[in-house]
């Protein structure tokens, strides 16, 4: 049982940044490789700043700011500095990795003893894994809403239809440039947020506790896309957190196989490629109905 | 010279270069004057490589001339971005895929193009007390668009979408409106159709419209004046009575030399 509540829980946190990649990777239409940089970033930054006797919650804020500078250099890089998306990403993940050792002054650092979000007293009186259920279900479900009301305003509308025709967008006297950048900025800035409340859950911070997760935030899109279907730009949003808490049970399955939490990385890879191939393997093999009725009775549980 | 202010857009000596300081350079623009009045419904033909898309880019701001003025009503506007241009002047491009956004429906699209130019901040867009308006300009199309509203434009037709791109062009009126063989992608029944939609509404808004087209007989039938381009030149501007006079011979004689 508390295997399963802490995927739950696990799964709400881990969402935030598959939130933040929809955002970049679905809206804007390309992978952005600063997430692997901000999301230590994001981590290191607020536990730097509660080992120096920062509450909580200015912590998680200074996070989620570093994060989204981090994603407005990517920006500048990429508009400004005409350099690929790709490379631009992966400059400053690897900068990152150098400002990361410096703001933790090591290569990793504990919270063991400091006050953090989730060692609130009110939370010692809930079963085990509740806090990051509470903690991660208020945050996507507030973050979530707040992406939803932002693409219905005029400024959202321009962000969205900057990634789905550049061209026309520019002819609409629409800045796809600052379009790009005001969302590689939120999106990491996310990514930062998301490693800041991580590294609390975590109860320490760790320099290299960034690799791999663009697959894991990757892998809770194309989840809740396969399982779900088509659906509104809303639901979509929503299917992300959904894809992150699948995403979780299937990890789950796969350590109680006998696997090692050092495989997780491949694993996380495989369950990418596996759920990206599927669709052309459902036409390709008719899988759709044996699918259809596997997924069904899942949901209903 | 007629007073600038009555000059809704006007070329003074414009040159354009490509592949600047490399071996490759090339002139494509070579000084070319143009002067366009109010109301006025010009139709561009040239061969390949005359420079009608270049001058199209020149005035949309996608290129910046080399050398010479781009003026908006008087304004020199030769270094202003397409964004900022967007603010008086639309297009209408060849390719059906260019001037609509795919995942987007046909009203969001249209809600898009109402506020071509224009500031867009956090305020909600409204799409549902918009669409009822939207509703009659799509029935006015007569394509079955209408019934499309809510459908993302990449379902559509290429008529259909050609006949939106068309429709966002106009919805916001623009002083400068640049029709960049629009039709051309079309078969020959949507094509005429989207012409005749195309002349009755610039004629109806009084809409000043530049339109590239490689069919002769549209360049002679549509619009109050004719240009024929060639090499980076104007080599024929004719207008009105002169323009109706013109035959498809005479035309396709200029194009032989």
């Amino acid at each position: 049982m508390s295997l399963i509540t802490s995927s739950i829980g696990q799964g709400l946190l881990w969402a935030i940044l598959g939130v933040a990649l929809f955002l970049t990777f679905r809206i804007l239409d390309f992978p952005d490789m600063t997430v692997e940089g901000t999301f230590p970033l994001g981590a290191a930054v607020t536990v730097t700043a509660i080992t120096h006797g920062a509450s909580p919650a200015m912590a998680t804020l200074y996070g989620f700011l570093a994060g989204g500078v981090g994603g407005l250099i990517t920006g500048l890089l990429y508009t400004k500095g005409k350099i690929p998306i790709l490379l631009a990403g992966i400059l400053v993940m690897t900068a990152c990795l150098s400002v990361n050792l410096r703001v933790m002054g090591g290569s990793n650092v504990s919270l063991i003893g400091k006050t953090t979000f989730f060692s609130a007293d009110f939370f010692q009186t809930l079963p085990k894994y509740f806090d990051s259920i509470i903690i991660g279900g208020i945050t996507i479900i507030f973050i979530t809403v707040l992406v939803m009301l932002f693409l219905e305003t005029d400024l959202g509308q321009a962000f969205i239809v900057t990634g789905d025709n550049r061209m026309m967008a520019r002819s609409q006297g629409i800045n796809t440039d600052n379009m790009t950048i005001l969302g590689l900025t939120i999106s990491n800035g996310l990514v930062g947020l998301c490693g800041a409340l991580i590294s609390q859950s975590n109860g320490y911070a760790d320099a290299n506790m960034g690799i791999g997760i663009i697959v894991v935030a990757l892998a809770s899109i194309i989840i809740g896309e396969v399982v779900f279907g088509e659906l509104t730009l809303n639901q979509r949003l929503i299917a992300v957190t959904l894809g992150s808490i699948i995403y979780r049970f299937v990890l789950l399955l796969v350590l109680q196989l006998g696997f090692s939490t050092n495989d997780l990385n491949l694993i996380s890879a495989i369950i990418l490629a596996f759920s990206m191939m599927l669709p052309n393997l459902r036409s390709s093999l008719h899988l759709n109905g044996i699918l259809r009725k596997g997924l069904g009775t899942n949901d209903k549980q | 010279m007629t007073n600038s202010k009555q000059v809704v857009l006007e070329l003074r000596n414009v040159s354009t270069i490509v592949n600047r300081n490399t071996p490759n350079q090339t002139k494509i623009l070579k000084g070319l004057n143009l002067t366009v009045y109010p109301g006025d419904f010009i139709t561009v033909i040239g061969s390949n490589g005359a420079g009608k898309s270049t001058l199209f880019n020149t005035i949309s701001g996608d290129i910046s001339p080399d050398a010479g003025q781009v003026l908006h009503y008087g304004q020199d506007i030769s270094h202003d971005s397409v964004e900022k241009r967007t603010k008086f002047l639309s297009r209408v491009f060849q390719d059906p895929k260019m001037g609509t956004a795919p995942r987007m429906s046909v009203a969001e699209n249209l809600l898009l193009a109402a506020k071509r130019g224009k500031r867009r901040g956090l305020r909600f867009r409204n799409l549902r007390s918009n669409k009822e308006h939207f509703q009659k300009l799509a029935t006015s199309m007569g394509n079955g668009l209408a019934q499309r509203l809510d459908t993302p434009t990449e379902n559509l037709s290429g008529g259909q979408r050609q006949a939106l791109s068309f429709l966002m062009a106009t919805l916001n009126r623009p002083d400068i409106l640049l029709l960049d063989e629009h039709t051309a992608a079309l078969d020959p029944k949507t094509s005429a159709g989207l012409m005749e939609q195309t002349s009755q509404t610039v004629a109806e808004q009084k809409l000043t419209c530049l339109m590239i087209t490689h069919h002769m007989e549209d360049a002679l039938k549509y619009g109050n004046r004719l240009l024929v381009l060639h090499d980076g030149q104007i080599t024929l501007d004719v207008r009105d009575a002169d323009k109706d006079k013109m035959t498809i011979q005479q035309i396709m004689e200029l194009f032989v030399d």
